[in-house]
């Protein structure tokens, strides 16, 4: 099931919050609330870590990673990176990157095996995002929007991409990253969908404003809580049925 | 790595200026063992294979922009590097692998040009997963373009063709020890001129195969029913691709058929040359030359197979081995001996410096000479119109010196060539020369045979591939008899008349 969840009455989560299949980053400072929301699901599983980013609340856009690693932007102190590596599991690299776009949360979108960059990434970087995420490295835009961590949100499940995708790009991006993908907006028709939505293979939290129809999508293609889909429900009834009559 | 990644480098900038194969270079590379070797000829023939993938992807991964424009003399090292690193020894085998630097040091080296790859790893890795996306393809062998593919599925139609070698075993004994090891022996059965033609499928392969084994069971009970069959076609059935079975030829006793996919250059009998892999249409020059008396000749021996094959045909008379090349010599010196052939001279030399006076006993030649092998299947490029004209004049020299010797009665003339340059014209200049017009004619051999020379020259043999042997042509020269049996039929005639007039004064008294 999909939690809805606001950070300090704003709906934008994914600004303030960085979950992924084995650690999860939530802002330092304002209210408690939020943090809870994510520690009462999640503390069982992975550690949930409160940080900031230079001073920062906005660690979702400033901070990209997987369960492989996390990289930080450059303007990250030396205190902020060494609590990060303190809170996190040895397994989880974390660097920091010398790179001029400084939101890397906006521009890099990853599941644990595939990356979407933004085009203009220096070279460099491209290949740290390979080393540390251990991931397969592509630049690309999405309908012609080069922050790709904005417009695109995917997991090892499936992902979500900018409602104005074609068919055909959103066909090409799910053979490029070998998920399913499907076009949808959050937040009551909003399409910035990074900012809407913090998702792992196996829970998903999105902004208040969020509707019904737009929950049971994003629940659908990330396949969150598969057991008490009406459709499963109904699959396991008929299967019990036949096996019974058979 | 790095010797091999050299060699490999000269093999493929010369077999992509067309300046040879990349059997024939590897095979020259001279400083490498022999495993080497084999590295390298693989090497080279997969990153030929992937080349236009390999170019797209440079373009697409932006790999010689900025910096490394440097590198765009050494494009094909860096087409091997690419290779070696997508497809070959570094290639990732399942997601997120990660290959260690020992190895990526082992087989890039330390140059700057794999520096240059592992900065640009993931974009290549990221520009050959967009060319497999855009082509919708999965496996690496499927990017390539479907011509490749086809050549591959055309060389299934072509089944391997083994000369038993009569000097060491006989066709009985090589067909018992292969059944030892297992081969199923189909007998000599020939396919149905109708189904020439048709493409092989697995299914039709299946349904044919049985009705081949039906056929072959009534052969072998009733004698004079499988004569017709076989001289109605000469042609073998093919076994299928993947299994251990068999067929003899009908046409050429001595010759096994053997599926188009097997590999037995490093089998026993092939090494102890007990068999020789020989395909069918080349077996047919030394058939057509056999049968005579006399000293035999083979104008232009090496490797030697149709002069193994000659020897063993005529075991009792002298074969005459001419090569011209010292090396190709050397070989065929070898190749003669481990075959046991003991009827056969060798003479490292020009045929075309040989003196015919001094081959007085000599009544046959053979005449292979060197052509473009536009036949061959396997061969890809085309010979410019000059170098065409310039083989087609040599095969005419060849050919009227071999018509000089003053006792030869039968001359076979034979290309693996299809075009008429080569071989009707030839033969038509040939046939104008001054020392043969009026004393040699061709004569029509292997008179089963369905598949003749173009117009007027139908007493030549042409094969295609549809005859599933290579492409192939054979004239055969014979003496015209005329003078001698002129004089011959003259002085009976006047006998018979002498006779008559006797006879008649005899009655008159």
């Amino acid at each position: 099931m999909a939690i809805r969840a606001q950070f300090q009455s704003s709906s934008e989560i994914g600004v303030f919050a960085k979950l992924t299949n084995s650690y999860c980053l939530v802002a330092q400072g304002g209210s408690e609330n939020f943090y809870s929301v994510f520690e009462s699901e999640l503390s069982e599983h992975i550690p949930v870590v409160h940080v900031s980013i230079s001073g920062t609340k906005v660690i979702g856009s400033m901070i990209a990673g997987n369960k492989n690693g996390v990289l930080l932007p450059t303007t990250t102190s030396d205190q902020e990176l060494m609590h990060i590596r303190n809170s996190l599991p040895e397994s989880v690299k974390v660097i920091r990157i010398e790179e001029k776009l400084t939101a890397l949360g906006n521009c890099i979108t990853c599941n644990d095996y595939v990356a979407l960059i933004h085009p203009e990434l220096e070279k460099e970087t491209e290949e740290i995002i390979a080393d540390v995420l251990g991931v397969e490295v592509f630049r690309q835009t999405i309908s012609g929007e080069s922050l790709v961590g904005t417009y695109c949100v995917f997991t090892n499940q499936g992902g979500i991409v900018h409602p104005k995708c074609s068919i055909e790009e959103t066909d090409e991006l799910s053979s490029l990253l070998q998920v399913p993908l499907v076009s949808t907006t959050l937040n009551k028709g909003s399409s910035v969908l990074g900012s809407g939505i913090c998702v792992n293979d196996w829970s998903c939290f999105c902004g208040l404003d969020t509707t019904a129809t737009e929950l049971s999508t994003v629940e659908n293609i990330f396949k969150i809580d598969e057991g008490q889909n009406p459709l499963n429900i109904v699959n396991e009834l008929r299967n019990t049925i036949v096996d019974e009559i058979l | 790595m790095q010797k091999i990644h050299q060699s490999t480098e000269y093999v493929i900038t010369k077999v992509l200026a067309n300046k040879g194969t990349i059997k024939g270079l590897t095979f020259n590379l001279k400083n490498l063992t022999e495993n080497q070797r084999k590295m390298v000829y693989k090497l080279s023939d997969r990153v030929i294979f992937f080349k236009p993938i390999l170019e797209e992807i440079i373009k697409k991964s932006s790999l010689l922009r900025g910096t490394g424009h440097k590198y765009k003399k050494q494009r094909n090292l860096l087409l091997i590097f690419i290779y070696e690193f997508l497809f070959g020894q570094l290639k990732k085998k399942r997601a997120g692998e990660v290959i260690s630097e020992k190895k990526i040091k082992y087989v890039l080296g330390n140059k700057p040009i794999s520096k240059l790859i592992l900065v640009h790893s993931s974009q290549l890795h990221s520009a050959l997963a967009r060319i497999k996306i855009q082509k919708k393809v999965f496996r690496d062998e499927d990017l390539v373009e479907q011509k490749e593919t086809t050549s591959n599925k055309e060389g299934l139609k072509f089944p391997k063709y083994f000369r038993v070698n009569p000097f060491k075993a006989t066709v009985d004994e090589i067909v018992q020890k292969l059944v030892l090891e297992k081969w199923v022996d189909l007998g000599s059965s020939a396919s149905n001129t109708s189904q020439q033609n048709t493409t092989l499928q697995t299914g039709q392969n299946l349904n044919k195969e049985k009705n081949e084994k039906e056929i072959s069971k009534e052969n072998s009970t009733e004698k004079s029913n499988s004569n017709q069959i076989v001289s109605k076609s000469m042609i073998c059935n093919v076994p299928e691709v993947n299994t251990k079975t068999f067929y003899r030829d009908p046409m050429i006793p001595s010759l096994l058929v053997l599926p188009p996919t097997i590999d037995l250059h490093s089998h026993y009998l092939v090494k102890q040359f007990l068999m020789i892999a020989q395909n069918k249409a080349s077996c047919f020059p030394p058939l057509i030359l056999s049968g005579m008396d006399g000293e035999l000749i083979d104008a232009t021996s090496a490797p030697g197979n149709k002069t193994i094959q000659l020897a063993g045909l005529c075991p009792n008379q002298k074969v005459y081995a001419f090569e011209k090349d010292f090396k190709r010599g050397k070989l065929l010196k070898q190749r003669v001996k481990q075959s046991k052939a003991t009827n056969v001279e060798i003479r490292v030399m020009d045929f075309l410096a040989s003196n015919p006076k001094e081959f007085p006993k000599v009544s046959g030649i053979l005449v292979d000479p060197s052509c473009s092998g536009s036949g061959v299947h396997g061969k890809k490029w085309e010979f410019t119109e000059e170098r065409i004209m310039r083989l087609s004049a040599f095969q005419h020299k060849i050919l009227c010196h071999a018509l000089k010797f003053p006792n030869v009665k039968k001359v076979v003339y034979s290309t693996c060539s299809i075009r008429k340059e080569e071989n009707e014209d030839v033969v038509a200049k040939t046939l104008e020369a001054s020392h043969v017009k009026g004393v040699f004619k061709l004569k029509r051999a292997l008179k089963n045979w369905k598949r003749r020379g173009i117009e007027p020259y139908q007493k030549c043999v042409r094969c295609s591939h549809d005859d599933l042997t290579i492409g192939f042509f054979v004239a055969c020269f014979e003496r015209i008899q005329q003078n001698l049996d002129q004089v011959k039929k003259r002085r009976r005639t006047n006998k018979k008349k002498e006779k008559i007039i006797k006879n008649k004064e005899q009655n008159k008294n």
